[in-house]
């Protein structure tokens, strides 16, 4: 018998579910004021007070709304017949059965046009989300979603990990960094190693939730939107990689000038990009086909002074890799220069290292 | 294999039916048929559980390759008024006589013709199965046919259960298959240590869901609670949308609940974005469901089983139960698969941990998915019935 009844229990040596709820309880006794528990009432009225909501995706709008009608569309006759009088009850359902025999003859003929019409809107409106995720797909960088890129064939996540660490030491301690266009979360990561406070703001909702599955902090929104909302000076120190190389020139100007109004006097605003001028950041960023651009040292360094960045240093920076394939190129070099003088200076522009950082205080 | 068939009696039966207990019916028949099982199914002609009106037509079908004999489904006729003073007597635990009791059971639904079948045709079955307890087709069929019956009674602790004829029928039934051994207990502790119950529950087919599918498919983004199943006050799920607003006003976190399958839900004002119904979806798109959730939220305390918390598991995402549920807390404490609460506190609390926590969250995914793979594989569901029906003497015993 005991067999028969036995269910089998799934045991963890690092879970154990009745110890997890016996902390959460008795975190609660301990706290002396926890949150009031709202009636339905109260939360209807505090939700008359809200404006009506705003939806984070119009397209998300739209596809509910899609399956909404899809429950409505068919129209028919069919109905339960029903009557709840007593005695002459089932009489009634008779006469109402027999009646809704004849009239179906009738009302299907009647209804049919409107059920022709749902199916056409129906179809319409399919074709409309159907076009609308196409041409998002278009107008997404490079047709191509970055995640997919990155595990394809992208950069791997702790190459830039490397790539950024150094970079959290340039930002003051007990500071919160606020990190725009977060991508994967790698400065969050390298971040969180060290203890810093920081948060994170990206717009690609699948590059959020993959750094949300690490534990990282990251708001999911369009970093514009975020530096907007933001209140005047409200910010303290800010990191952006790859800053303005995946929008439109005007784009760019509009985010420095954001940032020139919230980040606050004193604040810190450090930039990584890949170096324009060097052979080996456009080999590094050109890789990367959601890339469309790079700007140049010369135009961000303008475009932070007309945005009242009064500190405003650029320094060449290189990984590793590079400065070895330099001393490797060293010999060719000098040979190159023996052959044909005033080579070797063509040849450094090309070596120069793939990135430029930027160092900017309001 | 045996030349008599199982027959099984469910108040309704179909593909298009919607019910727990009608789908548990004709999910087990049909897999005790592939097992080599002959098996009958008795029912109705009633397709809606709200009017019981007469839909399909009387006689015999066969669906899913098993033959389905539909009677027409009676109702004893009371005025309303009296119909539901019986009801509010029951509910407030009023001890009803064995007649009144009847009287209700008969309002509500049984069929007259199947019962004198039954009576006549008892000995041409090995084995009566009836499910679930509540309908006369159950009670009154047992009636007629005692000996044979075996009950899968679905047993939830609601005032229906409390009633004589049930306690009766319980605790004198030769057999009697309980889903989980939470309801066992819960049968003991109502009718007493004389009731003969082994459990079987129900086989799980596993699935692998796609959540990116499902998020597309529904432009959904971002983290969500996901409920599945009918949405009215009988499965909690006002008290889900309630503690869900007040969740969203206190955490301040960017998290949605998803609503999937029939019945309406009422949100309140200002937090519609925040409560997505998507009514009844297809069984590909409820499986992506599944997958796509980051937790799945079983808030009804009236479970004999719960399918959809079983699915969730297999989808590999962790459920958050009511802990007044008996069975499906027992579930999670026996898979590690989850949380339980029993006030919005507790609510909070735990599914503050579930979304701050992702890989304890794919760990009591895993770990939930593992317990129903373990225990509700058709495998071990039909030996676990076949078994059953020896202990009860249907079979003859194992040879040595």
């Amino acid at each position: 018998m005991e067999e028969l009844d036995e269910i089998i229990s799934i045991e963890s040596p690092d879970i154990d579910v009745r110890q997890i709820m016996d902390s959460i309880q008795e975190q609660l006794r301990k706290r002396a004021h926890l949150p009031p528990e709202m009636s339905w009432e109260e939360l209807e009225e505090w939700g008359r007070k809200v404006e009506p909501p705003l939806y984070a995706d119009p397209l998300h709008e739209l596809c509910l709304a899609i399956e909404y009608a899809r429950h409505h569309a068919p129209v028919s006759a069919e109905h339960p017949v029903s009557s709840g009088k007593p005695v002459i009850g089932p009489l009634v359902v008779l006469v109402k059965r027999a009646l809704r025999k004849f009239m179906r003859l009738y009302l299907d003929q009647v209804f049919s046009p409107q059920s022709a019409f749902n199916r056409k809107m129906l179809e319409i409106l399919e074709n409309i989300r159907e076009i609308l995720v196409e041409e998002r797909a278009l107008n997404d960088y490079a047709a191509i979603d970055r995640l997919s890129y990155y595990e394809s064939w992208g950069e791997d996540f702790g190459a830039v990990c490397d790539r950024l660490r150094e970079l959290v030491d340039l930002f003051p301690e007990g500071v919160e960094i606020t990190n725009l266009y977060a991508g994967r979360g790698e400065f969050l990561s390298v971040c969180g190693e060290r203890g810093r406070a920081v948060l994170g703001v990206e717009e690609d909702a699948v590059l959020v939730s993959r750094a949300r599955e690490m534990g990282l902090r990251v708001e999911h929104l369009a970093p514009r939107e975020f530096l907007e909302k933001t209140p005047q000076g409200g910010m303290r120190a800010a990191f952006i990689y790859e800053f303005g190389e995946r929008m439109h020139p005007r784009e760019l100007r509009r985010d420095v000038e954001l940032l020139g109004e919230k980040l606050g006097k004193g604040a810190e605003l450090v930039i990584l990009n890949h170096y324009p001028r060097s052979f080996l950041g456009c080999e590094a960023a050109y890789r990367d086909p959601t890339i469309l651009r790079l700007v140049h040292p010369e135009t961000m360094q303008f475009l932070l002074a007309r945005a009242h960045f009064h500190e405003v240093e650029i320094t060449p920076r290189g990984d590793e890799d590079t400065g070895r394939l330099r001393e490797e190129m060293e010999s060719v070099l000098a040979e190159l220069e023996k052959a044909r003088p005033g080579a070797r200076g063509i040849a450094d522009e090309l070596l120069l290292p793939a990135f430029y950082l930027v160092e900017a205080r309001r | 294999m045996d030349e008599k068939p199982i027959a099984f009696v469910s108040v309704r039966y179909g593909e298009d039916v919607v019910g727990g207990a009608e789908t548990h019916a004709r999910l087990l028949a049909e897999a005790l048929q592939r097992d080599g099982f002959p098996v009958e199914v008795l029912t109705t002609c009633a397709r809606d559980a709200f009017s019981w009106e007469n839909y399909y037509a009387p006689g015999e079908e066969i669906i899913g390759g098993l033959r389905v004999t539909r009677f027409p489904a009676d109702r004893l006729r009371l005025r309303p008024r009296r119909f539901h003073r019986l009801a509010r007597m029951i509910d407030e635990g009023w001890r009803l006589s064995r007649r009144e009791e009847l009287k209700w059971l008969k309002a509500v639904v049984y069929s007259r013709e199947m019962c004198e079948y039954l009576k006549k045709n008892a000995e041409r079955y090995l084995a009566v199965v009836f499910i679930p307890y509540l309908f006369g087709t159950t009670y009154l069929g047992w009636e007629r046919v005692k000996e044979k019956g075996v009950l899968i009674p679905c047993l939830h602790d609601e005032p229906y259960a409390r009633l004589g004829i049930f306690r009766r029928m319980i605790s004198d039934a030769r057999g009697v298959f309980f889903n989980t051994i939470a309801e066992r207990e819960l049968a003991k502790r109502l009718y007493g240590e004389k009731v003969k119950g082994y459990i079987v529950g129900l086989g799980m087919e596993d699935f692998a869901g796609d959540g990116e599918r499902f998020r597309r498919r529904f432009g959904l983004e971002g983290d969500f609670v996901l409920y599945s199943g009918r949405r009215e006050g009988g499965k909690n799920t006002p008290l889900l949308v309630r503690y869900f607003c007040n969740y969203l006003l206190h955490s301040g976190r960017d998290l949605r609940l998803v609503l999937t399958g029939s019945g309406s839900v009422e949100v309140p004002a200002g937090f519609e974005g925040r409560v997505v119904d998507l009514g009844y979806l297809k069984e590909e798109d409820k499986r992506d469901a599944y997958a796509a959730a980051t937790v799945f939220c079983q808030p009804s305390t009236n479970e004999s089983l719960s399918i959809v918390q079983l699915e969730a598991w297999l989808a590999g995402t962790p459920t958050l139960v009511h802990g007044g549920c008996a069975v499906t807390r027992s579930h999670v404490e026996s898979s590690q698969g989850g949380l339980w609460f029993h006030d919005y506190h507790e609510f909070h609390a735990a599914l503050d941990l579930l979304l701050e926590q992702p890989e304890l969250r794919a760990r009591m995914g895993q770990m939930g998915r593992d317990y129903v793979l373990r225990n509700y594989s058709w495998d071990r569901v039909i030996g676990r019935f076949r078994r059953g029906l020896r202990e009860c003497g249907f079979l003859p015993g194992e040879e040595a």
